[in-house]
């Protein structure tokens, strides 16, 4: 497989970029780390006239924090994030997250927060070779209509599979998007369509140009379920938010005051699942019964939109563990912040 | 021998530096003047009749210099032993993985252009993927003209009498296992560059573990295209991993060939990841129904095993592969009353090939998970039974192997001892060990089991040896420099190793059954010495001294000291030695050639035969816990302890047992080529579940050195041996520590908790 033929193009500065978006618009795709961009193209799912790459750009490579907030700049590279000790204190969950992300090459090397965010859903069946998807009918994603993870699905069952995308929600985290003359602020859960096809709003002239987390005095954890140690998708992912309702109080005395509990790769985005989260409030943080229960909620919520489409292990299997990684996420993040107390 | 000064040293892979330099040629490299590039087009169905072929826009592109189809392929091309397999399909596919096309254009780019320009109107036929299902009447047939979807192989063996020993038997277990798909994962894709000379010579550059075997199916190609009488070189370049996958000629060899002749221009055709994924051969998959008995005392009584093998749409060694199942199944462990016989059945999924183990690894899956079984039906010890039972040097086994030297008992002693060593037993963790049997000293499945070698010195005493043996990464490059060192008081870069081009190597049938070491060093060993004579008798002629006083080290030949006065030996540098003999009236420059075959026996009518002059042995041992909650295994302790013989390298010996067991490791909790009707779905690393760097565990590789008397140096083959017990120790030590059984591969935490359900609602 080879990459078709595009143009390459590398602005120095954001405003450049946004111009030659606004000019390009569909025509253009954004390369940052390419992990995930170069072998769509392969494949022939995409096929760009413009390839923009951010090799230049120095902008969006930054870790900041305010009283309020943490702020991450979308180019900000992987193996970054993992060595902050801002995320690691502030943000634990999506430390986690990006150690899971891709293999330690990856993260060193090319791997961006923005480009984990913004990876298109996957799909055993969709993301086949261009020669293998064309001796069938063309799916919903590739524009037919036809589902190969669910029969007679009338639309897309892709997932995302995002570790970053899942850990950040959990954390309630916003997305600055700009485009030329424009800026927008949007909570990342509204960020997504639960459409398959397209599974996020971005613009064609529009960037992800800043994640912005929340800080909220709280526990967060990041679980995921996957074959192999490193370059694997998860089979199924779990980022948890504790927040607890007394100040000063150790937290297995303390009551919780606001939850959190997001899955990952199981639908078409992480889903924040609000009647489990709502369950927990109000909950003592040594409440393991409710823990257990709040995961069967967030379990039968989940599984609703699940759909065999990974290929290595099947839907039943990866429903149950949807209680496992739950439960863990929560258990642990309680244990982890109960020994960092000590 | 304590004596040595280069064999058993742990010596680095010679060509490391090349490849970790990107200086090493691999086929991908190869870039000849006016060369063209060969993409083939693949079936759309996994059994189809073709109805039409259109190439004329193909042909129209500019860039393309042939299109080729069925139609243009000779009538007598078939590939493989069984001869079923044109490299281009004409009238009907019957896989995924059926050539229908090729071009030949000036870039890769323009030939896949001209792939999507033909046109094919495909009538699609009912396909049967599931082999037992393909044994029933009713079923399609995948080739019509065979009448039947059972191929005509002879593999069906009985030793003594099953029956009557099962009669006899206290305690039998009965069981299926199943194993399934998976593939070699070579870091290198394949390739192959074609290309003849005015009098319709070929040369074909090939990824291939047997050059020799290729010469001669090539030769046959040629015939078939009515060049008589012409000539073929192969050579191999640097090859990203063999493992057996390069034991065959393939479609893409031949379709460069045809296309090299149409064109008369050399064709290159690589294969992307995808592609060699979806269009080289896998391991042979099987289905096992297993029977086995013991007495009260732990004696086995009788094996008895039936497979079906799913052949796939053509047939490559895969379907051989019981030629080797035999050899667990009649002798591994001391067991009299042996009965086997195996089906191979035609179907329209993908076909096998040979994979590192050669079927041992499936055979021994089933016999090490039912032994341990049979262990506690009959309330022995897991270790126990395999010590009542294990080979001992001077056995004959059923088969007629004669065991010559056998470090099974010692193997076991230490895998025991080292899983003993923390014995505190805890929740959820458990022990699991299985043995093996390989051949070690050849395998004589062709007439010959020969290697040749031909040795020259030059005037500086260095030495060029141009060897039959493969070297595809396993390191024969260095245990024929090692040995020839060795022998001739070199060093070790002193000699340089030139291997795998046959206008300049002799014969040698191709790095397979782990015979490389054995054979390929033998044969480097008796050319050394020949030459090792030649200076000798100069050299006592020039230092006047008897050829018996005379001692070769440290690039020297000394006259020992006798005389116990206090002055230095008598010597001559090997150099000066040479140069004396060459540059003097009549001179004469050292040569020497050496064919070795090693005395074992092709196996009869009744595959009874002494295949391999000896035999390797080893023993796994595997200490684990099972996540309840997820179904996950993982591993705390590995240990391989494998009977080699001698290490001619400790260094690559212990590569060779640590990447076999990491393959095993993957064959028995992770890999498998998904199939969807025929249709591989996991073409590529993401999703094809290789382990990587992350997953792979600390082995401990221990030695049991048993000084084989008919091995180089006494060494035995340890190409294979690493990943055949590696899936039922961990098997075992997953029932030990959670009480469950898995029974077929991989092993995936699904199945795990599936029967931790089962267990639990029968509890």
């Amino acid at each position: 497989m080879r990459l078709p033929r595009f143009e390459y193009l590398k602005p120095e500065n954001l405003n450049k970029l946004l111009q030659m978006l606004a000019i390009y618009k569909n025509d253009a795709k954004i390369l940052a780390g390419g992990t995930d961009l170069l072998v769509r193209m392969k494949k022939g799912l995409l096929k760009p006239k413009f390839v923009i790459s951010l090799k230049d750009l120095k902008e969006l490579s930054y870790i900041k924090q305010n009283n309020e907030n943490i702020k991450i700049g979308a180019k900000t590279c992987i193996a970054d994030i993992i060595d902050s000790n801002i995320i690691k204190n502030k943000a634990y969950a999506l430390f986690q997250a990006c150690q899971k992300i891709g293999a330690a090459t990856i993260q060193h090397y090319k791997g961006t927060i923005g480009g984990n965010i913004l990876q298109d859903n996957r799909c055993i069946h969709y993301n086949q070779s261009a020669f293998h998807r064309s001796g069938r009918g063309a799916c919903h994603k590739d524009g037919g209509k036809i589902c190969y993870a669910r029969d007679d699905a009338d639309r897309c069952f892709s997932t995302c599979q995002s570790d970053g995308a899942t850990a950040l929600m959990a954390l309630d985290a916003k997305l600055s998007l700009a485009k030329k003359g424009k800026k927008r602020t949007i909570n990342l859960a509204d960020f997504y369509t639960s459409d398959g096809i397209i599974p996020f709003i971005i613009e064609p002239d529009e960037i992800l140009t800043e994640i912005i987390i929340p800080i909220k005095d709280g526990v967060s954890f990041y679980k995921r379920l996957s074959c192999r140690s490193s370059i694997d998708y998860p089979i199924v992912s779990a980022g948890v938010f504790l927040k607890p309702l007394q100040k000063n109080v150790p937290l297995e005395k303390n009551t919780i005051d606001n939850a959190r509990i997001v899955v990952g790769a199981i639908g078409r985005s992480p889903l924040f699942l609000s009647s489990a989260s709502l369950f927990l409030k109000g909950k003592k943080f040594n409440d393991i019964n409710a823990f257990k229960k709040a995961s069967n909620i967030a379990m039968d919520n989940a599984s609703t939109f699940a759909v065999h489409n990974i290929g290595s292990t099947t839907l039943e299997y990866r429903c149950s563990m949807i209680f496992q990684m739950v439960f863990q996420a929560l258990e642990q993040a309680v244990n982890l912040n109960q020994e960092n107390q000590k | 021998m304590s004596n040595l000064n280069v064999v058993g040293k742990p010596i680095p892979k010679l060509d490391a530096a090349q490849k970790a330099l990107g200086r090493a040629q691999y086929i991908q490299d190869i870039k000849l003047p006016e060369m063209l590039y060969g993409k083939i087009l693949y079936s759309k169905f996994a059994h189809a009749k073709i109805i039409n072929i259109n190439t004329s826009k193909a042909e129209k592109l500019s860039g393309v210099y042939a299109v080729l189809t069925g139609k243009d392929v000779p009538k007598k091309m078939k590939m493989g032993f069984y001869k079923d397999n044109p490299p281009i399909k004409k009238d009907k596919v019957c896989s995924f993985r059926d050539e229908v096309a090729a071009v030949a254009a000036l870039s890769p780019e323009i030939a896949e252009k001209a792939l999507s320009l033909i046109e094919i109107e495909y009538k699609e036929l009912k396909g049967i993927f599931d082999p037992e299902k393909a044994m029933e009447k009713e079923s399609p047939l995948v080739h019509e003209y065979h009448k039947s979807n059972v191929l005509k192989l002879p593999w069906k063996l009985h030793y003594g009498d099953v029956e009557k020993a099962e009669k006899e038997s206290d305690f039998i277990v009965k069981e299926k296992f199943k194993t399934t798909w998976v593939t070699h994962c070579c870091l290198g894709t394949s390739g192959a560059v074609a290309l003849f000379d005015s009098n319709d010579n070929l040369t074909i550059h090939t990824n291939t573990q047997i050059p020799s075997l290729a010469q001669k199916d090539f030769l046959e190609a040629l015939r078939s295209m009515g060049l008589e009488n012409k000539r073929v070189r192969v050579i191999k370049p640097t090859i990203g991993g063999g493992f057996g996958s390069k034991l065959d000629t393939y479609a893409y060899e031949h379709i460069a060939i045809l296309l090299a002749h149409k064109t008369r221009k050399p064709v290159k055709i690589i294969f992307d990841r995808k592609e060699e994924f979806k269009a080289t051969s896998t391991r042979q998959p099987a289905i096992i129904y297993i029977k086995q008995g013991c007495n009260k005392d732990g004696k086995l009584t009788f094996r008895d095993i039936k497979m079906v093998l799913d052949n796939g749409a053509y047939t490559s060694w895969g379907a051989t592969t019981p030629s080797v199942m035999m050899m667990p199944i009649t002798s591994l462990y001391r067991v009299e009353n042996v009965r086997y016989k195996a089906k191979c059945v035609y179907t329209n999924n993908t076909y096998s090939q040979a994979m590192r183990g050669y079927g041992n690894p499936q055979a021994t899956f089933a016999i090490e998970s039912n032994l341990d079984m049979l262990a506690q039906k009959a309330g022995i010890d897991r270790i126990e039974i395999r010590r009542i039972n294990q080979n001992q040097p001077g056995d004959i086994t059923p088969q007629g192997f004669k065991i010559s030297s056998c470090g099974l008992s010692k193997c076991i002693d230490k895998v025991e001892k080292e899983l003993k060593k923390d014995c505190k037993k805890q929740e959820n963790v458990g022990t699991g060990i299985a043995s093996l049997i390989h051949v070690g000293g050849g395998a004589r499945i062709y007439k010959s089991d020969g290697c040749g070698v031909i040795l020259k010195m030059d005037d500086y005493g260095k030495v060029d040896i141009f060897t039959g043996g493969t070297d595809m990464g396993q390191g024969l490059d260095n245990i024929t420099a090692q040995i020839v060192a060795e022998e001739l008081g070199l060093f070790v870069e002193d000699i340089n190793v030139v291997h795998s081009d046959t206008d300049i190597c002799p014969w040698d049938v191709g790095a397979h059954a782990s015979r490389s070491t054995f054979v390929a060093g033998n044969a480097a060993l008796g050319a050394a010495q020949k030459i090792k004579e030649k200076i000798l008798k100069f050299a006592s002629k020039i230092l006047d001294a008897s050829i018996k006083d005379l001692i070769l080290r440290d690039r020297t030949i000394f006259v020992k000291d006798n005389s116990e006065k206090n002055i230095p030996p008598k010597s001559i540098a090997i150099d000066k030695l040479l140069r004396k003999a060459h540059f003097s009236p009549n001179g004469t420059m050292l040569m020497a050639d050496y064919f070795y075959d090693p005395d074992n026996e092709n196996m009869g009518k009744d595959f009874k035969g002494n295949m391999s002059v000896t035999y390797a042995f080893g023993v796994h041992g595997v200490k684990l816990t099972v996540d309840k909650e997820t179904g996950k295994v993982e591993i705390l302790d590995y240990i391989a302890a494998h009977d080699v013989g001698r290490a001619i390298n400790p260094l690559l010996l212990e590569g060779q047992v640590y990447g076999g067991v990491v393959m095993g490791l993957g064959y028995a909790l992770t890999e498998e080529v998904m199939h969807k009707n025929g249709e591989n779905m996991n073409a590529d690393f993401r999703d094809y579940k290789l382990f990587t760097a992350k997953d792979a565990i600390k082995i401990k590789a221990p030695v049991i050195e048993t000084n084989d008397k008919y091995g180089p140096f006494g060494a035995k083959g340890i190409g294979e041996p690493g990943c055949v017990p590696t899936a039922p120790a961990i098997a075992n030590a997953i029932y030990d520590a959670v009480g469950v059984r898995i029974k077929d591969l991989p092993i995936t935490p699904e199945k795990v908790l599936a029967a931790l359900k089962e267990k639990s609602l029968q509890e």
